[in-house]
């Protein structure tokens, strides 16, 4: 009797066994939140997002967005997706102030992981970020390299990105700090939009500088545009990673470039999601950045990171 | 205090049930024919279960292995062979573009850009770029048509370099992007380059150049994704001669560090298979080498990936072996019953006799072995109950003879003592007492002889004893009185003939013989329940307690008067006919007298008891 209750003990684990075997396959679905999700910006970025989705066993959404005007329109397509099923979220915030309700809102009902940009305060959510302070420091840095090992004399302009987002706050602050070491004058800070085509311009002209910093992606792109248009001589240094800027740095435009590891960033993100929907436990991933210059972007490495592999 | 009820038989066995199979598990007692038949037959399928299920399995574990090196290795084959082939394409564009159209044309009269384009246009599928270049870097045609990108240091690009150093060879690159042409829409293209060099004829004169063919690095990767469709566990790469990886399917996380790939060390293997271990993971790598190139195709299959399909195999032979256990276990108790049961049926036939039971039902069945022991002891109980009659039949005739031998001592003492008074009596003229001594003693005879009867009815025997006294009290010239006080519903019952006779001759010689007058000897009857108390007292001298107590047990002693038959005659003869709780009792004190008490079952006379009583059985 003893064995035949062994038996039927046994017959019961295996099976069991068996179903939860089936059960390992088991994927989440995670939906995808970040400023203009069409622009060029984010190609490695998705690449990597896929690569991780592939790894992770996570079904992928990035949903279609334009550039978000507050924070309550990402909001709305945030909780829409979770409406929807999402069982976690990866989002770029458009604004890292004033977010603590819906940050608290978001990981009550769903999983969290940010990307880009942090949140104040700065602490308890899973995030891949790239080291925004350093950015500014390596573009301050760049500049230096080329001006001979000193900005000293040197005037500055910045468009300082959209400064609602902790990121770009980072970023003009770690230029900031590593500008007034380096003894150059910053003459005018600058926080453009979509909309504000012919701003820089007529800065540019009110104020002319020796060299044009721009802290964001979209920002370098609108430089390069309106510094074409006007052929002013202004050594351009911004940060990066759209197939336009690299063409300009390629064409010689841009002067330098720092470049974060999107690929990296997307691939991280997805981790980290996994990580918490598996085992409910957050984490903050720090993403690296090249620094680049027409002559060194067909470097083995550096090519790397400029240009993903799209498969 | 209230104590437990006793226990009944049925509790008492199966309180002991538990300590016997206690006693079994400790080897103390032998288990049962059908625990043991069962727990070996099961042993035995266990141990041929599990040996057949391990052999099974380590057949089955070798064999998708060696499917999984197989299959990998065909795979490997099959992609060695893609490849190979479509390498073999990019040579033939590169080797058509330089014998059949730059080896033909003098460029200082005739451009290439027409072929070019023509062969471009044929495979652009393929192909990125295809173009050529003089010795100094000067760009002489392309396909498609492009604008030169400006300041780009043609010459120290790696393509470049490695034609230029082994001149007679085809130069394939690793990966890079293609750095030549502007495109105004921003894109860019990873190539791998096949660069050889050209002679070049300008005016007749010839000069050195660089045909460069930029394949399409996403024709490698589409070459590729159809193989790896699981990269995760199973997956082919590829890597040049110096271990620099070409395609891999991780190869954006490889580029972002995130991802390593153990291709230093695969460099070292030869073709064919080999296991490794890297980063903890056993894996099965196959190598190829492609040829011309000297490029190294790379198959890679993670033990574990298989390992999981044979983990479900494995559950699965569990949950099989389990089931066929719990099917023998179920055949192996239908057979150990099967086997088992005639034997238990025959054992319980000698448990049986072993309680006493001489008639058992001895099972006969089963198998033709245990069908001939049943046989067999059937014979033999059936010859042992014979024998035991036969003792019983001897014992009877000898208890007979014993009961007859004893009856036998009565009569010549009576007969003489008699006789003897009656002698007396026609000496002394005493005709009358003679005549009626005479009388009681014909009358004494006839009951004592009852037709050769031994149980008579108790009115028969108190009338022998009526006859006896009335001789003795002539004997005795009536120095002692007789009284009677008899229950009439006795009367009619059982009794051994010739039992009271020897009480009253005890009562007279040791009790009133000599006490002038006064001594008087009762006799009673009565019952009691279902018993009848036949009681002979005197209140002669008595006895002492220590001489009582031995008047039943010391059968060989001599008596000082009397027949010389004496108590313990009687006590048996009674005890030989109705039992071991039936016979006499004595109570005496010294100078009180004596009282002896036939103790015999109230059992009514007829001819069924008394039959039954004569023919030895002590119960009706």
């Amino acid at each position: 009797m003893g064995l035949c209750l062994a038996a039927v003990a046994v017959i019961i684990f295996a099976t069991y066994q068996l179903v939860n075997m089936g059960r390992q396959d088991v994927s989440y679905e995670v939906s995808v939140v970040v400023n203009n999700s069409s622009s060029d910006r984010w190609i490695a970025f998705k690449e990597g997002l896929e690569q991780g989705a592939e790894d992770y066993s996570i079904r992928l959404n990035v949903v279609t967005t334009s550039s978000f005007d507050n924070l309550e329109d990402q909001q709305a397509v945030i909780e829409r997706e979770i409406v929807n099923g999402a069982e976690g979220v990866i989002v770029q915030l458009c604004a890292s102030s004033g977010t603590e309700g819906l940050l608290q809102e978001l990981t009550a009902s769903t999983a969290l992981v940010l990307v880009e940009t942090d949140a104040e305060p700065t602490e308890t959510y899973a995030a891949a970020l790239p080291d925004n302070a350093g950015m500014g420091e390596a573009l301050v840095q760049a500049a230096a390299e080329d001006a001979g090992g000193s900005l000293s004399g040197k005037t500055i302009g910045i468009l300082t990105g959209n400064q609602a987002q902790l990121a770009m706050q980072q970023r003009l602050e770690g230029f900031t700090q590593a500008a007034e070491a380096s003894g150059c004058q910053i003459l005018w800070t600058l926080e453009t939009g979509e909309s504000d085509d012919g701003q820089l311009t007529e800065q540019l002209n009110e104020q002319p500088v020796d060299i044009l910093i721009a802290l964001e992606n979209d920002e370098t792109e609108q430089a390069v545009d309106e510094l074409l248009a006007i052929q002013a001589n202004v050594l351009l240094y911004g940060v990066g990673c759209s197939e336009k800027n690299v063409y300009y740095l390629d064409k010689g435009i841009i002067t330098g470039l720092i470049v974060p590891n999107e690929f990296n960033m997307g691939y991280q993100s997805v981790a980290l999601m996994a990580q918490y929907l598996q085992s409910r436990k957050t984490g903050q991933t720090e993403i690296s950045h090249i620094t680049v210059n027409k002559e060194t972007m067909y470097d083995t490495e550096n090519q790397k990171v400029l240009f993903p592999i799209v498969q | 205090m209230a104590s437990p009820p006793p226990a009944t038989e049925s509790e008492k066995g199966t309180r002991h049930e538990p300590f016997a199979r206690l006693l079994q598990k400790k080897g103390i007692l032998p288990l049962g024919i059908q625990i043991t038949i069962s727990i070996s037959f099961t042993v035995v399928s266990i141990c041929i279960l599990a040996v057949l299920g391990i052999i099974l399995f380590n057949q089955f574990s070798s064999r998708v292995e060696a499917i999984s090196v197989e299959s990998a290795s065909q795979l490997l084959d099959q992609t060695a062979i893609n490849l190979e082939e479509y390498l073999r394409n990019m040579r033939r564009i590169s080797n058509a573009m330089y014998y059949s159209v730059i080896k033909d044309t003098d460029l200082e009269t005739d451009t290439l850009d027409e072929e070019m384009n023509l062969l471009y246009e044929e495979n652009k599928d393929n192909l990125i770029s295809i173009a050529c270049y003089t010795v100094d870097g000067e760009l002489v045609a392309a396909a498609p048509v492009a604008t030169e990108k400006q300041g780009v240091d043609i010459v120290n690009q790696e393509w470049f370099t490695s034609a230029m150093s082994q001149m007679e060879n085809m130069h394939f690159s690793v990966p890079h992007v293609q750095n030549l042409f502007d495109d105004t829409s921003y894109r860019y293209y990873w190539v791998i380059s096949l660069s050889h060099t050209v002679e070049l004829t300008f005016g007749g004169s010839t000069k050195l150049g660089v045909l460069l063919v930029d394949m399409n690095y996403s024709s490698i990767q589409q070459l590729f994704s159809k193989t790896n469709t699981d990269s995760s566990s199973k997956y082919i790469y590829l890597m040049d001669n110096n271990g620099e990886i070409i395609y891999h399917p991780r190869q954006n996380l490889i580029y972002a560090g995130l991802y390593s790939e153990n291709n230093q060390e695969a460099l070292t293997y030869d073709d064919g298979s080999v296991e490794e271990t890297f980063q903890g993971k056993k894996r099965l790598v196959t190598v190829k080498t492609v040829s011309y190139t000297g490029w190294k195709l790379v198959s890679v299959v993670t033990i574990s990936s298989y390992e999981l399909g044979l983990l479900e195999t494995r559950y699965f032979a569990i949950i099989l072996i389990m089931l066929s256990l719990l099917a023998i276990i179920a055949l192996n108790q239908l057979v150990s019953v099967q086997i088992s049961r005639p034997l238990v049926r025959l054992n319980e036939s000698v448990r049986e006799l072993e309680q006493g039971n001489l008639n058992p039902d001895i099972y006969v069945g089963g198998s033709m072995e245990i069908e001939h022991l049943g046989r067999t002891l059937r014979s033999t109980v059936e010859q042992l109950r014979q024998l035991m009659q036969d003792i019983l039949v001897e014992q009877e005739e000898k208890r007979k003879n014993e009961l007859d031998a004893l009856q036998s001592q009565i009569n010549p003492h009576f007969l003489y003592n008699t006789l003897d008074s009656i002698v007396w009596m026609i000496e002394g003229e005493r005709y009358k007492d003679a005549i009626f001594m005479i009388t009681e003693l014909a009358s004494l005879f006839r009951i004592s002889l009852s037709k050769g009867k031994n149980i008579i009815q108790l009115e028969e025997e108190l009338n022998h004893a009526r006859n006896y006294m009335n001789i003795q009290q002539v004997r005795y010239k009536n120095t002692f009185r007789v009284e009677y006080d008899i229950d009439p519903e006795v009367l009619s019952c059982c009794i051994v003939k010739l039992v009271i006779q020897p009480l009253l001759e005890n009562a007279i010689y040791y009790g009133v013989e000599g006490m002038d007058g006064d001594g008087i000897i009762r006799v009673t009857a009565r019952r009691s329940g279902e018993d009848i108390y036949v009681e002979v007292s005197d209140n002669g001298i008595g006895m002492p307690p220590e001489m009582v107590s031995k008047l039943l047990t010391e059968g060989d002693r001599t008596p000082k008067h009397g027949s010389g038959v004496g108590l313990v005659n009687v006590h048996k003869r009674i005890q030989l006919r109705f039992g071991q709780n039936y016979g006499l009792e004595i109570e005496s004190h010294s100078d009180e007298g004596t009282i002896v008490r036939i103790h015999i079952p109230c059992l009514p006379y007829t001819e069924e008891t008394r039959d039954h009583l004569e023919s030895g059985k002590r119960q009706v």
